[in-house]
């Protein structure tokens, strides 16, 4: 078996994966614009289409794909780049799910008291992106309480 | 050929940090802090523009209004639009078709529009659409039609609780307690469902329908493409 950290460290690339695969389905769905027509569908519309999901024309959706795609990148150049190169790699990706899991528990705050609607897929994302802040933060943690 | 050199596992660096990069490489939180803060003020901003109604009352200044009906009765095209206030493909057809037709052929007189608010999208549609009625009874329905999808796109289902339906009227200078009770004692909750199943045997099966001089078009499509292809045959 691997070890932990090894473990760790494939598990975030796998959950950032994900998360970009859904993250990109989202912002084709809002890009598209597919359906025209309001015939009693769920809330993904509602929240898809509200002021929240987009800021100066650039989706949510598009923002959550480009974190988890830089945390791919950066997850890269830990494993080519140097110690301090990996360090600061880690911290840059620490820097960025921490603001991806308080953005995204904001808009899910908004989801559930403002627009009083719930889109399937926003909530795998939270899931997703609050999975990787747990895994970032736990190896970050570790990795900097030995030094 | 020599054995592939194993690599390096990540984050194993020996040597303590020099102190120069301790705040860079310790930092990670607070940088994402900040990012995120700055996200959702810029979030909420833009959330605050979009709940300003973009169509205000001296829109409808010498437009003569009946009603759900706009335009003069003699107008060679009537144009009836089933809308959902809950639907954000009529909050687009309002921005996109609806304001370019007031603007320029309601106003001319070459349309007569009327609006029939349907309630095919649960509780808050029928609340939002009884509100209009109620601010019809005041003669400002389509200020008010204006402001329920400006609610929409602000806040969604979240815009049509009985306190900003309320709100908006106060916003735009109806008589509260008048408005207040009428919506309180769903005065116009049979009617507008009246208005949906007239929707239905009508053969609306979603939202936004337009129905141009008796033809159908589903959906929202470019206002240039709704001119041509259904008002100008009529007008020129």
């Amino acid at each position: 078996m691997p070890p932990r950290s090894t473990r760790v460290y494939w598990a975030q690339g796998g959950v950032a994966g994900v998360g970009l695969l859904v993250a990109l389905y989202l912002t084709w769905l809002k890009l598209a614009d597919a359906t025209a027509l309001c015939a009693g569908v769920g809330d993904c519309e509602t929240v898809q289409n509200s002021a929240y999901s987009e800021i100066a024309g650039i989706p949510v959706a598009l923002l959550g794909a480009g974190m988890y795609a830089g945390v791919l990148l950066l997850l890269g150049l830990r494993r080519r780049g140097g110690p301090h190169q990996a360090e600061l790699a880690l911290s840059a990706q620490l820097a960025l799910v921490t603001a991806g899991v308080l953005f995204s528990g904001y808009l899910t705050y908004v989801e559930l008291f403002v627009i009083y609607a719930i889109c399937p897929w926003c909530v795998v994302s939270a899931l997703l992106v609050t999975a990787l802040f747990a895994l970032t933060l736990y190896e970050w943690s570790h990795h900097f309480a030995q030094r | 050929m020599g054995a592939k050199v194993k690599r390096k596992r990540p984050l194993e660096a020996p040597e303590p940090l020099p102190p120069w990069r301790r705040p860079l490489v310790l930092g990670g939180v607070g940088a994402g802090l900040v990012l995120a803060a700055v996200l959702i003020v810029l979030l909420n901003a833009q959330a605050r523009q979009a709940g300003t109604p973009t169509v205000s009352a001296g829109t409808y200044a010498g437009i003569p209004a009946h009603g759900r009906v706009l335009g003069p009765e003699e107008a060679p095209v009537t144009v009836v639009e089933y809308s959902d206030y809950l639907c954000p493909h009529c909050a687009t057809a309002h921005e996109q078709i609806f304001k370019p037709l007031v603007s320029n052929h309601i106003a001319a007189g070459q349309v007569r529009f009327e609006l029939r608010p349907v309630a095919f999208l649960g509780e808050e549609s029928q609340r939002a659409a009884e509100a209009a009625l109620c601010a019809q009874e005041q003669g400002q329905f389509f200020t008010y039609h204006d402001r329920l999808f400006a609610a929409q796109r602000q806040y969604g289902r979240g815009g049509f609780t009985q306190a900003r339906l309320e709100s908006y009227a106060a916003e735009l200078g109806l008589d509260v307690a008048t408005f207040s009770q009428c919506l309180q004692s769903r005065r116009y909750a049979g009617e507008v469902t009246r208005i949906s199943q007239q929707a239905v045997r009508d053969g609306v099966t979603g939202t936004p329908t337009f129905f141009v001089n008796g033809t159908k078009i589903e959906g929202v499509i470019p206002f240039e493409q709704f001119y041509a292809q259904y008002i100008r045959p009529f007008v020129e």
